[in-house]
């Protein structure tokens, strides 16, 4: 009897991890939260290939504005407040109007 | 307006905008090395074999919770005439846990695809995550009142009474569990952009007021649902405890073990979500200077805890199983009626009276 039980549960736990194995899989999903702790300042216009403005939500207040470099592909935070910074988002913010 | 979010918010030909908006020609042998510190946190990105490893824990949990719990109430609920009001409180407490595992299967296939089933299931599956978690203390909280009651105010004998006192109590239970859990209705199916870059299920208050909301549900969540609680618990135990070891009742006592491996798993499950969900509201405040391997950290926290408290609901059945010696008497006497254990009969025939004799309750 437990026998039968615990291979049942075997082969149910085999089943299962093969179905799932070929399904795309994610992160684990918690709540949200802002992504810059710190931002860039500087004036590094040069060597930035893309800029993605993320408006606050109930999850983050921040306006986050993320820029993607040039060389390295990596990520970095903008700072919203610096000049040269809100003069891309104020072309981003003309770019969504239709 | 949005009919595009990918590039509404996405400005691509940055190269072409920055020459033409700036006219730069200075800082031409600027070379940039990035600060640490501004680059941005991403979400948890856990291997593969972590999120199957807890699509599979969840699955173990519900068919581990549903068949444990589901025995818990048949021995509680056979023995009918015979109830006390902690038989009650224990069998709310079995509901509130059944109806926790029914929704882990939610859980599985979210931890893998994100949340695919819409908005009215992602309320209801929070609801239900918020009731559980308020009616399981405070059953807990009945309990522990109840045992003062009968061994310090030696209210044995109105048993009758305290039974009927118990069903209202555990009515009120969940009409409170209930009212308590409302705000989980906040709780929707959204798109997340910024992290996930998946559908998932979370707490989405108003903008301006989304921290304000958070905090408040959190303190309801600390102060009603742990800290008010383990007080009130903790007291009447106390005051039990001395007295039961005043009165070398060895009945009673053997009682209090059953009880006391309850609370301590349900502290053991749910302490560690309390603490992380402290640090994190902290880290949301920006009260202390953090980066991005203290945030993640944190995360990760979160998750295992909340994980840790869901595992609360496969715990009490083991727990009466290993340490309620009345309770696998009761459920082996069960099967013997039932004709499962045949030949157990004849050995436990010569209990059968004496059992017969007992009137107290199927666990304590």
């Amino acid at each position: 009897m437990t026998s039968k039980i615990i291979s049942v549960c075997v082969i149910v736990f085999l089943a299962f991890l093969t179905i799932i194995e070929g399904m795309s899989l994610r992160g684990l999903a918690v709540d949200p939260r802002c992504r810059c702790i710190e931002t860039e300042s500087r004036r590094i216009g040069k060597h930035i290939k893309s800029v993605e403005l993320f408006p606050p939500s109930p999850h983050c207040k921040d306006l986050e504005i993320i820029a993607t470099l040039m060389t390295t592909g990596q990520e970095i935070c903008l700072d919203p407040s610096a000049p040269w910074v809100k003069k891309i988002i104020d072309r981003i913010i003309v770019n969504r109007k239709p | 307006m949005m009919t595009d979010p990918n590039s509404s918010n996405h400005l691509v030909d940055f190269h072409e905008f920055y020459y033409e908006e700036f006219n730069d020609t200075d800082f031409s042998n600027f070379t940039f090395v990035p600060d640490e510190k501004t680059i941005p946190c991403s979400s948890i990105t856990m291997a593969s074999a972590v999120n199957i490893s807890f699509s599979v824990f969840y699955v173990f949990i519900f068919l581990l919770a549903i068949p444990g719990n589901v025995i818990v109430g048949w021995v509680i609920g056979s023995n009918r005439r015979l109830l006390s009001a902690s038989d009650v409180y224990l069998f709310n407490l079995m509901l509130a846990d059944t109806l926790l595992a029914l929704i882990l299967p939610f859980s599985a296939v979210n931890v893998i695809h994100g949340w695919v089933f819409g908005n009215v299931a992602c309320k209801l599956v929070s609801l239900v995550k918020e009731v559980n978690f308020y009616t399981s203390i405070l059953f807990l909280v009945c309990i522990s009142v109840d045992r003062y009651m009968v061994i310090v105010r030696a209210m044995e004998s109105q048993k009758a009474q305290r039974r009927l006192c118990s069903g209202v109590a555990c009515g009120l239970v969940w009409v409170l569990g209930l009212v308590l859990s409302l705000p989980s209705f906040y709780n929707e199916a959204f798109f997340d952009k910024r992290m996930f870059n998946q559908t998932i299920c979370a707490e989405r208050f108003e903008t301006d007021h989304a921290d304000e909301w958070r905090l408040a549900t959190r303190i309801m969540r600390h102060v009603l649902g742990f800290a008010l609680p383990l007080v009130v618990m903790l007291s009447c135990y106390s005051v039990t405890v001395v007295r039961l070891l005043r009165t070398r009742c060895f009945q009673k006592q053997r009682a209090m073990k059953v009880i006391v491996a309850v609370v301590v798993a349900f502290l053991v499950c749910w302490t560690p979500f309390h603490v992380s969900t402290i640090i994190d509201t902290i880290l949301r405040a920006k009260v202390v200077q953090f980066g991005c391997t203290m945030r993640t950290s944190v995360e990760v926290a979160m998750f295992a805890t909340q994980n840790l408290g869901l595992l609360h609901c496969c715990v009490n059945p083991v727990l009466y199983a290993f340490v309620g010696e009345k309770f696998r008497r009761r459920f082996l006497q069960l099967l013997h009626r039932k004709g499962v254990l045949e030949r157990f009969s004849l050995s436990k025939s010569s209990k059968s009276s004496s059992l017969t004799s007992e009137v107290p309750s199927s666990f304590l």
